[in-house]
């Protein structure tokens, strides 16, 4: 599965010439599956980017995010969420980032056009507090009817490996068994060997 | 291993009573045996050796190699590439010796002193009788007879041409004196060198670099000499100093024949430096066997693509119809040019080419389009329709273009096996065109259409 980033494929050659292509796996000639990430950092609306070609900015909101996705036309799409990196040390950041989540989650599904051909999968945040995560699995798990599948994101980025495991562990025990489950971010060896048992992770080292 | 092995094609031998054949364009076959080969390997000349970079194709692993006509595992190897603080031995000491330090294996390589694409002489520094320089990864570095002699062990080509003072032939109105001290240095080098690897256990054979400059007279002196003295140890001939700002057509032409007619007819000639398709015209006409791709090398790296027909279109009206395609997503890639077709405004199917105005606009000429162009943004078809190569049958103009934009190394990767692709096509036609006799009507087409695209209006 090949991984496509959403934000500097907009930016060159841009998603509405990818759909004119016929979607970036005829563009790449690549005839297995592909997924695009939705491209989250943080921000209040949405996410900001500045382009590194022009400096012009660029306004994500999960509007934005999902409709370029649906015309990038990759097999999996994941949702825009608000993701605080794990060595962040105010605990009210992952509690606002936990629920504006779940808001855009909502969005997401409501902009998605091609629910028949593309998969959103629907992202955990949380930080590695564990009650944060459950709150945030109970609430996407009422999506469930319109997520084919989920992520473990907010993970991979610093934190401790005891906390990591425990996060991994508790989500993919919380989110339903009939659906892949994505550890984003997952690279090293081991990391991949501890996540597995959770059907899908990313291999970016 | 021991060397090339070369036949004239027995149509193009002298008849009976003629003394030399006059140098024209003919048919061999260049064979070696690879040592990881259980026997000998032939490749049909004329043809053309790919262009490396320290021993390897530029931007193509072993398995891209593979996607190319077989012809082109014929590599030319340039040593000014290995002349840094290294030394031979870092090769030389390989188990199993240096021909097995390339990953890329070819079938047959040839080594020369210079890369085809530079001359290494500036103004600053001359050449004495002891050495000659290169332009190496580090700055011009000196190059000595035992020099050579060290890496042609370390290395063990199947051929390599003896190290030459050459003077370009810019230099019209060099004394002639400048010339002959050339001609005598590169000999003196040529036999210095046959001495120093007579006893090589792997008898590469030897090339010598024919000089003279702009000279005609000169010229054949010095390839007379060099046969008459050191002939029957040499496997063939390379005629140096060309592609260097000579005018291309007769006057060449007249430089080639003058080096090449003293020599005997019955042993291949290598040239350098008439890489772009009308240069090999030229190198065919007068009786050349092997030239070189560094063309594509720099189509590539300024993100070219060869999109010139490489023989003239058949008679028949449409006969050749819609070539089947491979799509990775199973579907029959003729779809893609009927959607195309209605697609784009401009009219462009297989055979017919750009108009002079979109030219002009794209940067391209009558060989080559420019990839960097923001027209071919949107452009769906293969870089030429038609073409069967694994770039052409898979890919679209606009995923290059977005490719070299990006400054993503893919561009490279599949403009290269497209350009090499091509090239050898070219080489494939011209071989055709000399088998059938038509090689006059070929190069005529060749250069009448290059003349009516990208020539002067007359009016």
């Amino acid at each position: 599965m090949i991984l496509g980033n959403t934000y500097h494929l907009e930016n060159r050659p841009g998603s509405s010439l990818l759909r004119h292509l016929g979607g970036l796996s005829t563009f790449v000639d690549w005839n297995r599956s592909s997924l695009t990430d939705s491209g989250g950092f943080q921000m209040e609306k949405g996410v900001s980017f500045q382009s590194p070609i022009d400096g012009e900015q660029m306004l994500l909101t999960p509007e934005r995010s999902t409709r370029i996705q649906n015309r990038i036309g990759a097999n999996v799409i994941m949702a825009l969420d608000d993701v605080v990196s794990s060595v962040c040390l105010e605990a009210k950041r992952f509690e606002e980032a936990t629920h504006r989540t779940l808001r855009w989650i909502d969005r997401c599904i409501a902009a998605h056009q091609r629910p028949s051909e593309q998969a959103l999968f629907g992202i955990i945040q949380g930080g590695v507090d564990l009650r944060l995560r459950s709150t945030c699995i109970e609430e996407m798990n009422t999506r469930d009817a319109h997520l084919p599948g989920y992520a473990i994101g907010g993970l991979a980025g610093g934190e401790e490996k005891d906390a990591f495991c425990r996060v991994v562990a508790q989500c993919a025990s919380k989110l339903p068994v009939n659906k892949p489950r994505y550890v984003m971010g997952v690279g090293y060896p081991l990391d991949l060997v501890v996540s597995f048992g959770k059907q899908t992770m990313k291999g970016s080292s | 291993m021991g060397g090339i092995v070369w036949e004239l094609d027995p149509r193009f031998a002298p008849a009976d009573g003629e003394s030399t054949a006059r140098p024209g364009p003919r048919l061999g076959t260049l064979t070696t045996t690879p040592w990881d080969h259980p026997g000998p390997v032939g490749v049909p000349t004329p043809m053309a050796l790919t262009y490396t970079r320290r021993g390897e194709p530029a931007h193509l692993t072993p398995d891209n190699v593979d996607l190319l006509p077989r012809e082109a595992r014929t590599f030319h190897v340039s040593l000014a590439h290995f002349m840094d603080h290294l030394g031979p031995d870092h090769v030389g000491n390989m188990p199993g010796g240096g021909r097995r330090y390339f990953g890329c294996r070819p079938t047959c390589m040839l080594v020369t002193a210079r890369d085809p694409l530079t001359f290494d002489q500036d103004a600053k520094q001359s050449n004495t009788d002891a050495h000659t320089f290169v332009a190496s990864p580090t700055g011009t570095t000196k190059i000595t007879t035992d020099d050579y002699a060290r890496w042609i062990e370390a290395i063990q080509p199947d051929a390599f041409v003896a190290l030459a003072d050459e003077s370009p032939s810019w230099r019209d109105g060099v004394a002639l004196k400048k010339t002959k001290q050339a001609s005598a240095r590169t000999e003196k080098w040529l036999a210095r060198l046959l001495e120093k690897t007579k006893e090589s256990p792997t008898r590469p054979s030897v090339f010598a670099s024919l000089q003279g400059g702009a000279d005609v007279r000169e010229r054949r002196a010095c390839a007379e000499g060099i046969v008459e003295r050191h002939g029957t140890q040499l496997a063939g001939f390379a005629i140096g100093s060309v592609g260097a700002g000579e005018t291309p057509g007769e006057h060449r032409q007249s430089l080639l024949r003058a080096s090449i007619e003293p020599t005997p007819w019955d042993k291949p000639r290598y040239v350098a430096g008439l890489g772009a398709p009308l240069d090999v015209l030229d190198a065919l006409e007068s009786g050349v066997d092997l030239v070189e791709s560094s063309f594509c090398h720099q189509c590539t790296t300024q993100g070219y693509a060869l999109t010139f027909p490489v023989k003239p279109p058949p008679t028949t009206n449409g006969a050749g119809g819609l070539k089947k395609r491979k799509r990775c997503d199973g579907k029959d890639g003729n779809e893609r040019h009927e959607r195309v077709a209605e697609d784009e405004e401009r009219v462009a199917e297989d055979g017919e080419e750009e108009d002079a105005n979109r030219r002009l606009l794209t940067g391209g000429d009558a060989f080559k389009s420019n990839m960097w162009a923001l027209a071919y943004r949107a452009d769906k078809r293969p870089l030429l329709p038609g073409c069967k190569c694994y770039t052409c049958e898979r890919y679209m103009r606009a995923y290059v273009h977005h490719l070299l934009q990006c400054h993503e190394m893919t561009a490279a990767v599949l403009l290269d096996i497209h350009n090499y692709f091509h090239f050898n096509k070219f080489m494939e036609a011209t071989r055709e065109a000399i088998g059938a006799g038509t090689f006059a009507e070929f190069a005529a087409f060749h250069r009448e259409r290059a003349a009516r695209m990208d020539g002067d209006d007359e009016t």
